[in-house]
């Protein structure tokens, strides 16, 4: 299949590739397929890219690297509805980036992670009950950032 | 939307499984508990809502960031590097 991605060109992809979420993810709930590209070889940054919408893209990390801590619990049931129920398997934890114009403020999504099964390529966006995260969380160190928005100020 | 009264201790069913019981009330504040089967799904709906808010700014901001993309990708982790404050 193909799309013409407004952000990353032409895009050639196998239906085996497409994730789906099947409820969609909140804001956009009518958009249900989508594709996890790496930027490089090696994580950490993933596009969330939709595969019908051209146009509809978003950015998404390996939580841990960030933040080692990072923990959330996901309910059984919720990792049913993924197709995870054998003590094996394997589950995918991926956070939404939010990058502004200085991109050294991006923040993550650490109450709403994206949760992916592998193997079935089901996912859906978990929204967190009883957790201190919330939606902005900056990814890099409080250093480099006090930095970045002290050299923005300063222009 | 339906709208009606319950005092304290007394519930409404939705449905054929889900029933919601008023816990307690204070001034402006209700406590709720609620019975549902494990695959309904019930949160705040101010979360959802921000949620739904922040996924749509990523998106929005993703359709301008082809060189903050390119500056991400060459950007120390670990923060222990000097050199990039001053530009």
């Amino acid at each position: 299949m193909k799309l013409i991605s407004s952000l990353l060109g032409e895009m050639e992809f196998s239906e085996e590739e497409v994730v789906s979420f099947a409820e969609g993810i909140p804001g956009f709930e009518g958009e249900k397929r989508f594709l996890i590209i790496p930027l490089e070889a090696s994580g950490p940054f993933y596009y969330l890219h939709s595969a019908e919408n051209p146009d509809l893209c978003l950015v998404l990390a390996q939580p841990f690297v960030f933040f080692p801590d990072y923990e959330i619990e996901i309910p059984d049931e919720e990792l049913k509805n993924l197709g995870l129920t054998g003590a094996k398997q394997e589950l995918a934890v991926y956070v939404i980036l939010t990058i502004p114009e200085d991109f050294r403020l991006t923040t993550a999504n650490l109450l709403a992670p994206v949760l992916v099964n592998p193997e079935t390529r089901q996912a859906r966006q978990y929204v967190a009950i009883n957790t201190r995260y919330t939606t902005r969380h900056p990814i890099f160190s409080t250093a480099e950032t006090q930095a970045a928005s002290a050299a923005g100020e300063g222009r | 939307m339906l709208v009606l009264s319950r005092k304290k201790g007394q519930t409404l069913v939705i449905g054929d499984n889900i029933e919601i019981t008023i816990l307690e009330v204070q001034g402006d504040n209700v406590r709720i508990g609620i019975a549902a089967p494990r695959d309904v799904t019930v949160f705040r709906k101010e979360v959802y809502e921000e949620i739904q808010k922040e996924n749509r700014q990523a998106a929005a901001a993703a359709r301008r960031m082809k060189d903050q993309l390119q500056q991400l990708k060459g950007f120390p982790l670990t923060g222990d590097k000097g050199d990039d404050g001053g530009r």
